[in-house]
């Protein structure tokens, strides 16, 4: 690669030339949650993210932390930041509405393992078990292989939490025997990872259910976010929206070989003292609340628009402690900085991914004194194919909606890549595409 | 002297029958004792107390009686003079032995329910080999006795082709045969494989999972 010192005339061409073919910078304008996404946040989202980890640090016990802003105003994007920062300790995983309203517990666990993981799954069994006697070491060297020893402690410890004991009790065997045995270890991560078992495996770990039962999966749920030590997040985006969705969902399962005579009436009185109103359990926000009361460490984050914010705020308000939902992050636009911040990064990582040369790549966002510099150094060339004006200008115009803004970017260098527009007179025409 | 200097483990020999080593007092953590009895029995505890007339250990005591493994748990009294040594394993090596010891590369072992003597190889004695018997399985729970009074306690055991056993996940107290100072005089290190020379051994006994619930 020639040096960025040499961003001439030949420089320039080969950028334009693996611009032209290859996937182009600001070809996401959306955020998904099904998309990961590792582009580091610019600068004014940081305060939020530092803001969000002191609260989460301070705070103990179920929280729901409401993040609003504007569409387009990156809501989606900060939750794939507080999924990738290092100074949020919690495991962070994003969940999605359920198919339907019978498989809530079954989908908000599958979604949750599916990115929780076997290792550290491993880890979690670990931890649970040594909190009930398996980590004790007889005669100083070896590990007790008492399963039902084990079991039966966590289950003194654990029932009055639970009515349906019976499957609280196949939930601790399942998570024992995990840690534990090791000839029943692919059935037992199987189970745990909620994938469906046949009766000859569920009788070889010594249980009669797997996690489509409804108790099984609500238990097991609650099981995991109270007792990983690292703590967990669930990232719930569009939440006004799935409140909406969730009231046109079947109330009925999806699986044929549901037992409907016996989980039709299950699954709405599992924790033990639940009297939450039947009407609440049909709404997502009862649903939701009824998880922020009865489990213990249950921390969600919920993304909103600004218009559908203020009354799903209000009936939480009024039905959990104050203490149990933060204020608000309410999203601000983007500044001229992070505009400007967002467009040297996109342009970096296009760099970096195809491995061309562009004055972006000496670009760093940590350092302020850093664009200065660049600045100096490159002068125009470091926006370049674009200016500083033409950022300004589309910052102006859309101020600071980072969708509208990223998706200018894209229509003014697919007009160059489609050559609707020359690289010499993008400065004089670029107002065409904005 | 160049390269990494020897670790002082003295601290961690409680006794120590060559050098008339005794700590007086009670330790607490993973200690192995061997002694001189006629069944060369090892004593696996978390407890022990020392004083000049009389040992007091609580544990697992291992060890054989004629062709058969012996193994039973309970306090032990013991006077100083039958002890050859006893010593307190590293934590670390505990540690990374524990972990080890979960890995769920290997499901399919066997656990012996009651303890066994799978080799056994005294001056004097009837020679014990059933290592034909358990070819191409792994064994769980092996622990050994060499001729330098050295131990190995392993999680699997694996006999090879040339009838050699080998040790997984084991950690190994050395003990110098040769006459040397007291802090090169014991060794521990946590041997991810280990394959042993047969001729080394005096016994080879699987404990059996009864003993662990």
């Amino acid at each position: 690669m020639t040096s960025i010192h040499e961003f001439d005339a030949d420089a320039k061409k080969k950028f334009m030339d693996i611009l032209s073919v290859q996937l182009p910078p600001f070809d996401r304008f959306v955020s998904k949650s099904e998309l990961v996404e590792w582009e580091i946040g610019v600068e004014s989202r940081k305060e939020y993210l530092n803001k969000l980890s002191k609260d989460l640090k301070q705070h103990q016990g179920s929280l729901l932390v409401p993040v609003i802003g504007d569409v387009g105003s990156g809501k989606t994007h900060f939750l794939w930041q507080i999924k990738n920062s290092f100074n949020i300790e919690q495991f962070a995983s994003f969940i999605d509405l359920p198919r339907s309203k019978g498989k809530f517990d079954y989908n908000i666990y599958s979604d949750l393992i599916e990115e929780f993981g076997a290792d550290r799954l491993r880890d979690f069994t670990q931890e649970f078990g040594e909190k009930f006697g398996a980590g004790e070491r007889l005669y100083g060297f070896f590990r007790t292989q008492n399963i039902t020893k084990v079991t039966l402690n966590a289950y003194e410890q654990l029932n009055k939490s639970f009515t349906n004991t019976s499957a609280l009790q196949q939930c601790i065997m399942v998570l024992i025997q995990h840690f534990i045995k090791r000839d029943t270890y692919d059935i037992t991560e199987r189970w745990l990872l909620g994938q469906q078992l046949d009766l000859d495996e569920l009788f070889m770990i010594s249980v009669n259910n797997d996690l489509s039962t409804n108790d099984i999966s609500k238990i097991m749920l609650k099981l995991l976010i109270d007792h990983y030590k690292q703590g967990i997040i669930l990232l719930f985006d569009d939440f006004d929206e799935a409140i909406q969705e969730y009231k046109t969902l079947s109330n009925y399962f999806d699986d044929e070989d549901v037992n409907w005579a016996k989980d039709l009436g299950s699954g709405k009185d599992e924790y033990k003292g639940s009297q939450a109103k039947t009407e609440e359990f049909d709404t997502l926000e009862g649903i939701i609340l009824d998880k922020l009361k009865r489990i213990d460490n249950f921390k969600l984050v919920v993304v909103m628009d600004n218009q559908n914010a203020d009354p799903i705020l209000n009936w939480f308000r009024e039905r959990i402690d104050s203490g149990k939902i933060l204020d608000p992050i309410v999203l601000k636009p983007f500044t001229l900085r992070d505009t400007i911040s967002i467009y040297l990064i996109r342009m970096k990582n296009f760099c970096q991914k195809y491995n061309v040369t562009h004055p972006s790549i000496e670009f760093e966002i940590k350092d302020r004194s850093n664009f200065e510099e660049l600045k100096y150094k490159y002068g125009a060339d470091l926006f370049y194919p674009l200016s500083y004006e033409i950022i300004e200008d589309v910052y102006m115009k859309y101020k600071g909606n980072v969708r509208k803004i990223v998706r200018t970017f894209k229509k003014i260098i697919d007009s160059i890549i489609f050559e609707e527009l020359k690289i010499d007179e993008i400065n004089t025409r670029y107002q065409l595409f904005i | 002297m160049l390269g990494p200097q020897p670790r002082d483990l003295s601290e961690n020999i409680l006794f120590e029958s060559k050098y008339d080593i005794l700590r007086e007092g009670t330790y607490k953590g993973s200690i192995l004792t061997n002694l001189k009895d006629n069944g060369h029995s090892i004593i696996f505890s978390d407890n022990i107390e020392l004083d000049k007339d009389r040992i007091l250990i609580k544990g697992l005591k291992v060890g054989i009686n004629g062709d058969a493994a012996t193994s039973f748990d309970g306090k032990f009294t013991i006077p100083p003079k039958d002890i050859l040594y006893s010593v307190k394993i590293d934590d670390q090596i505990v540690k990374t032995f524990e972990q080890e010891r979960f890995n769920a590369s290997f499901p399919f072992m066997i656990s012996l329910l009651n303890t066994h003597l799978l080799f056994k190889n005294i001056a004097g004695e009837r020679i014990i080999n059933h290592f034909n018997f358990v070819k191409g399985e792994i064994l769980n729970h092996p622990i050994a006795l060499l001729y330098n009074n050295s131990m190995i306690v392993g999680d699997r055991l694996v006999i090879d082709n040339l009838e050699h056993p080998i040790f997984y996940d084991a950690f190994l107290v050395s003990r110098k045969a040769y006459d040397t100072s007291i802090q090169e005089l014991v060794e521990f290190s946590y041997e991810p494989i280990r394959r042993l020379n047969v001729k080394y051994i005096k016994y080879i006994i699987v404990l059996g999972v009864e003993m662990f619930k």
